[in-house]
């Protein structure tokens, strides 16, 4: 008995090993066919992109090999990477040129074929194609997705499909964002997706979109905004949120011997108090600042860290 | 007279978006992906304008303004694309020679007019 | 006997290709993280990362380090002044470092720091050098816990990297943890660690703080809530370039080695011995597949060095 099980377990761990030994070796020869064959194919795209926007006549780029084992995937990853480093290019071209070669409708099966990562970074390469608002549809089961890379990267579709309405697809996003997904918003609101008007995002209901409003306020150094972060810190329903405010007030350089932020910091723990301590020295508050604001016993600390890094700048 | 720009960009991609949208201005653009490719061809040929699109090649020790421009001079002149916008990063590219910043995402035809500009005024 | 050893083996097996399907995800993860320029252009403001680094001494590794764009970010290099001074003299020289007015935190068990020295340069802010004195007799493990502690009670941030002589951090590494950092509410990370490649992890200053400075069962105070595991390298050996070769070599052989092994033993009816050389082709199999799916990370610095030669 114990035999036939030793047999069977060596055939399934050959299988297995034959299955992993041929992984290795696609995963190698798929490699080299990027560093090779993709990669020259990737600079003709690019070539008959730019040739076709920088011409006055809108013609359609001509784009070789397209439809062999690979390429609409290349062709995608080069319209979009074009569009996530630039602003201001020709859309209608771009639009036409996908719904010619029909990439937004092969992407978004793409992204259906996908799982987990693949599919999340699927989905951000169909933000980047310029597409009709359909998609912002197309994309709604995935913003249900267990992954909360595809969750964001479905949103970031709806964002850039349809930026008249990104304030609504970002209020009724499923759960908190975090603080690098604001900061990949903050890239689409450079290039010029998102609306940069501050005041409505912070005065919303949604926890999210005054996130992002308080992300704007930092990015662009929004110091009229002083007042409403001074209310968030002053909110004691969110405290999160008061917490981004504070650091918000700080980097801000905004005076911080308010009644609001020392009631604030007395509800901070030992850690947060030494974070954010560490925080407004190297803002380059003055150590009065922070004798008003901490209790006695921090003094020591606050002290070695004002005369460490204040005296440190050369 | 002929102007020669040099880019410098590890990453080929957005290498070749700078160098094709910098196509038709009349000046040969020459491209490398480092700063010891840089000082290569700065030490080979004299270049009018070098657009380097890493902020990182001047926050290490070096200082790649003084190696490829002799002291006194404003020549080259010297674009850096970034993804960076921190205060910091900014001032200290500046304190370091740099002429001219400018963050990604870009405007291709903005940078196209300011090369322009840059290649003319040192006709 | 032979049921244990049997049960002992498909585990092992079984956590090969966990492992490795870990390690594809982390692949994934990284590539869909290469193209996310917003989290190291506006996620500058609250994730700060002190690396601090112990016999680490030339300009080469320091610049390394210092070519990561991240803002929040510094390097700080412990070296001994008194046994090295032309390197010394050499990093003060190249950084126009000047020597400053420290005072020590009293969070770290510090000893021994002669002086703090910063750059005059703008540019270089984000390197501090501290000239501490080496102790004789010491073992170099004792050497580089001394030197990291000293480290941290002049760092700046909220997480701490060390790093010794022998890693070498990949190039976007600290874009890598910064990402991994914002995705979760602040605090909710103590650690973060990669047993992939060279192993290192980021802890949190008051984790170290808190057990009194850096030492062998650091890790184990943090609760594992706390803990994130990356399944991805984060960091090289420093002569990377030499074994990535002899170890290709080395996996391409065992793989051959022990199908052939395992076909001969079965032919021969050693199926016990089949089985055990069947899983040691899983595993090096899995091994090899992991490594070739993160070839262009592990070996990202060293084919960059290749591909530069292609300037046009």
């Amino acid at each position: 008995m114990i035999d036939t099980l030793y047999r069977i377990y060596t055939v399934l761990a050959l299988a297995a090993a034959c299955v992993l030994s041929i992984g290795a070796l696609f995963a190698a020869l798929r490699e080299r066919r990027r560093r090779g064959h993709d990669a020259i194919l990737r600079a003709k795209y690019l070539h008959a992109l730019m040739l076709a926007l920088s011409g006055d006549e809108g013609r359609m780029p001509y784009f070789p090999l397209f439809g062999h084992y690979g390429t609409r995937l290349l062709l995608c990853e080069t319209i979009a990477g074009l569009v996530s480093i630039t602003y201001g290019l020709n859309t209608a071209l771009l639009r036409h040129a996908i719904d010619r070669y029909g990439l937004d409708r092969w992407m978004l099966r793409h992204v259906r074929r996908c799982r987990g990562y693949r599919r999340a970074r699927a989905l951000a390469l169909l933000a980047c194609l310029p597409s009709d608002e359909t998609m912002a549809a197309a994309v709604v089961p995935y913003l249900r997705s267990r992954n909360r890379y595809v969750r964001f990267y479905a949103l970031t579709v709806q964002l850039a499909v349809d930026p008249a309405h990104a304030l609504r697809y970002i209020e009724s996003y499923p759960g908190p964002l975090s603080a690098s997904e604001v900061a990949e918003l903050m890239a689409l609101l450079r290039r010029g997706i998102l609306p940069v008007a501050y005041g409505p995002l912070l005065e919303s209901r949604s926890l999210n979109l005054r996130r992002v409003g308080l992300a704007i306020v930092r990015q662009f150094g929004i110091e009229e905004a002083e007042g409403r972060l001074l209310q968030f810190v002053a909110d004691s329903s969110e405290p999160e949120l008061g917490r981004e405010a504070l650091y918000a007030l700080c980097s801000l350089r905004c005076s911080l011997l308010r009644r609001e932020v020392a009631v604030f910091i007395t509800g901070m723990n030992f850690r947060e108090r030494r974070a954010l301590l560490r925080c407004v020295a190297l803002e380059g508050y003055a150590l009065n600042t922070m004798q008003r604001l901490f209790e006695d016993e921090e003094q020591p600390y606050y002290e070695t860290l004002v005369q460490s890094y204040k005296r440190s700048l050369a | 007279m002929h102007r020669r720009i040099l880019i410098v960009a590890e990453e080929p991609f957005v290498r070749d978006v700078v160098r094709l949208s910098l196509v038709g201005l009349g000046a040969e653009v020459r491209c490398t992906s480092d700063c010891e490719g840089m000082r290569a061809s700065c030490r080979r040929a004299t270049f009018d304008l070098i657009i380097v699109l890493q902020a990182a090649m001047f926050l290490c020790g070096g200082n790649p303004v003084r190696e490829v421009r002799p002291v006194g001079l404003r020549h080259p002149a010297i674009y850096v694309l970034s993804w960076q916008q921190a205060e910091q990063t900014v001032l200290s590219l500046l304190e370091a020679g740099v002429d001219q910043y400018m963050t990604f995402p870009v405007n291709l035809q903005r940078l196209r007019r300011k090369v322009a500009d840059e290649l003319d005024r040192r006709l | 006997m032979k049921v244990v050893l049997l049960l002992l083996l498909c585990a092992v097996s079984a956590a090969a290709c966990l492992v490795l399907r870990s390690v594809l995800r982390g692949r994934d993860k990284r590539l869909l993280l290469r193209d996310a320029h917003g989290i190291g252009s506006s996620l500058s403001e609250e994730i700060g990362i002190s690396v601090l680094c112990s016999g680490i001494d030339t300009p080469e590794r320091i610049d390394a380090l210092l070519g990561s764009e991240y803002t929040r970010f510094e390097a700080i290099v412990v070296l001994d002044a008194g046994g090295f001074p032309e390197e010394f003299a050499q990093l003060t020289a190249r950084y126009r470092m000047i020597r400053v007015e420290w005072h020590g935190s009293q969070e770290f068990p510090t000893a021994g720091i002669r002086s703090l020295w910063r750059s005059r340069r703008r540019s270089c802010r984000r390197l501090v050098l501290v000239d501490r004195p080496q102790r004789a007799g010491g073992t170099a493990s004792e050497s580089s816990v001394a030197d990291w502690n000293a480290a941290a009670s002049v760092a700046a941030y909220d997480y701490l990297l060390p790093l010794d002589a022998r890693t070498v951090l990949l190039p976007d590494a600290v874009l890598r943890l910064v990402a991994e950092l914002g995705e979760h509410p602040a605090g909710a990370v103590d650690v973060v660690r990669s047993h992939i490649g060279m192993p290192v992890a980021l802890i949190a200053r008051d984790v170290v703080m808190e057990a009194g400075g850096f030492g062998k069962r650091l890790l184990r105070r943090v609760p594992r809530r706390k803990r994130l595991e990356l399944w991805e390298p984060l960091a090289g050996r420093a002569d990377a370039a030499k074994r990535i070769r002899v170890e290709k070599l080395v996996l391409r052989v065992a793989v051959i080695v022990a199908f052939i092994v395992t076909g001969w033993a079965a032919v021969a009816g050693y199926w016990t011995g089949a089985a055990v050389m069947a899983t040691v082709a899983v595993v090096a199999g899995a091994v090899a597949y992991g490594r070739q799916a993160l070839a262009p990370n592990i070996e990202g610095v060293y084919l960059k060095r290749r591909s530069n030669k292609g300037d046009s």
